[in-house]
């Protein structure tokens, strides 16, 4: 075997950039060939094959090596070539360019830098380094992502400690999409359906305390001074549930102010933690169209949530005449361990009734 | 100014800009709807270069509104 090295060009500098292979690796090389060229800050200059045999290229081109070290091997023969054992070159000043898709693959499955620049490559492609997940033996594999664990997790510890049970009411929002159309342009308000549901259902946190509080040690159900109402908000950059905190407190302008705050917040994902903290009431909003009925886990320390479903329009008989009604599902699920179907049904009723019948602002 | 308000509307509601009026509100365009509405405003916020507190963010209800709002905000 014969080592190609990097000749020794110039007192000035101690290393040259391997600019390019021109054969192929473990192509035939005779003697005197131009295999390659290579260029320091002064000179570019071609390498020659002084061996005749089969050249095994070990050296990366974009890359810095000494002068003096061994870029490519030439062998006599196959049997030569397969039982030789390789070492990499030293590089110096490794220049490695790792691809958009590559960068993103090492970032999504926890992959260092250090792991792929051990493959000593100069450009890194993502299918050079699929390899590298460890978590992953092909690409029929994803990585759950951390935040996506975490919803898992709170859905799971849901699912497997609340006794839960649900119910469904339907409502008519006529009067109260009505009225607030109208309170909406006299007073130059954004209102919506959101902000209907929360200060309607704060007004009912002295009537049925059990619906804002927190179940303790399974044997404690500690209330709550005032309802916290957390609204879920998924504008594109995730679920986000900031709370509303003393509701029944609030007019609706003040309602609107924060839920409008909230929503610009939930776009630009600048909430702060204590927005997102102490809710002892959940409102799902599911009012995508068509969307009928979505149905709410309840988070572990609360003991229900309500979903807010698409307004779905219908005609019926009112006293003999047709007439357009807008309607929407409240869909609550509840905790049986201080919940009963009875008081379920009394809380939509009464929720349906003043919605319907006595809604105002 | 206006031009540009009118501008951005007719993106985010995607309607022509000849549909844009000072009489322009939620109730006269359909696309008007809550999602839209904070497209407006961050649209708004990126082209002045302004941040509307929480009191101008329930205050820009129609076209009239928001070119008071950053008539205002401009001149500070």
């Amino acid at each position: 075997m014969n080592k190609i090295l990097v000749p020794f060009i110039n007192n000035n500098e101690t290393e040259a950039k391997l600019v390019s292979w021109d054969v192929d690796d473990e192509s035939l090389v005779k003697k005197g060939d131009i295999i390659g060229s290579i260029e320091t800050t002064k000179a570019d200059i071609d390498l020659e094959s002084e061996f005749e045999g089969i050249i095994k290229i070990i050296a990366i081109p974009g890359n810095d090596y000494p002068f003096g070290e061994t870029i490519a091997m030439v062998f006599d023969n196959e049997k030569d070539l397969k039982n030789h054992k390789f070492e990499k070159p030293k590089i110096k000043d490794q220049k490695v360019i790792i691809t958009k898709p590559a960068r993103e693959y090492m970032e999504f499955n926890n992959i260092s830098e250090k792991d792929v620049l051990k493959l000593g490559l100069s450009i890194v492609k993502k299918k050079d380094i699929e390899h590298l997940n460890r978590n992953s033996k092909d690409d029929m594999l994803v990585k759950i992502s951390p935040r996506q664990v975490a919803i898992g997790n709170t859905v799971m510890s849901s699912k497997l400690e609340i006794p839960d049970a649900f119910q469904i009411k339907k409502v008519n929002m006529s009067l109260a999409l009505k009225k607030m159309q109208s309170y909406s342009e006299k007073n130059k308000l954004v209102l919506g359906i959101a902000e209907i549901m929360v200060f309607t259902i704060s007004k009912f946190h002295e009537e049925y305390p059990f619906f804002f509080g927190e179940i303790m040690d399974n044997q404690f159900f500690k209330k709550s001074l005032y309802p916290n109402i957390g609204v879920t908000l998924d504008i594109g950059n995730g679920l986000f549930i900031p709370v509303i905190l003393k509701a029944n407190k609030l007019s609706i302008d003040e309602i609107s102010k924060i839920l409008t705050s909230f929503k610009l917040k939930a776009i630009k994902n600048s909430f702060k933690i204590d927005e997102l903290q102490n809710a002892n009431f959940t409102i799902s909003l599911n009012m995508d169209e068509d969307t009928l009925l979505v149905k709410p886990i309840i988070f572990p320390g609360q003991t229900c949530m309500i979903s807010i479903n698409a307004i779905t329009k219908e005609l019926v008989l009112d006293n003999g005449k047709l007439k357009e009604s807008s309607n929407i599902n409240l869909g609550l699920a509840y905790d049986h361990r201080v919940i009963n179907g009875y008081e379920a049904n009394s809380f939509l009723t009464d929720l349906k009734k003043y919605i319907e019948n006595d809604f105002n602002i | 100014m206006e031009k540009k308000i009118r501008n951005i509307m007719a993106k985010v509601f995607e309607i022509e800009i000849s549909k844009i009026s000072t009489k322009t509100a939620p109730s006269n365009i359909d696309n008007w709807d809550s999602l839209r509405h904070l497209m407006l405003i961050v649209e708004l916020e990126k082209e002045f270069k302004v941040n509307f507190t929480d009191d101008e963010l329930v205050r820009l209800a129609d076209y009239k509104s928001i070119c008071k709002i950053l008539t205002k905000k401009n001149k500070k």
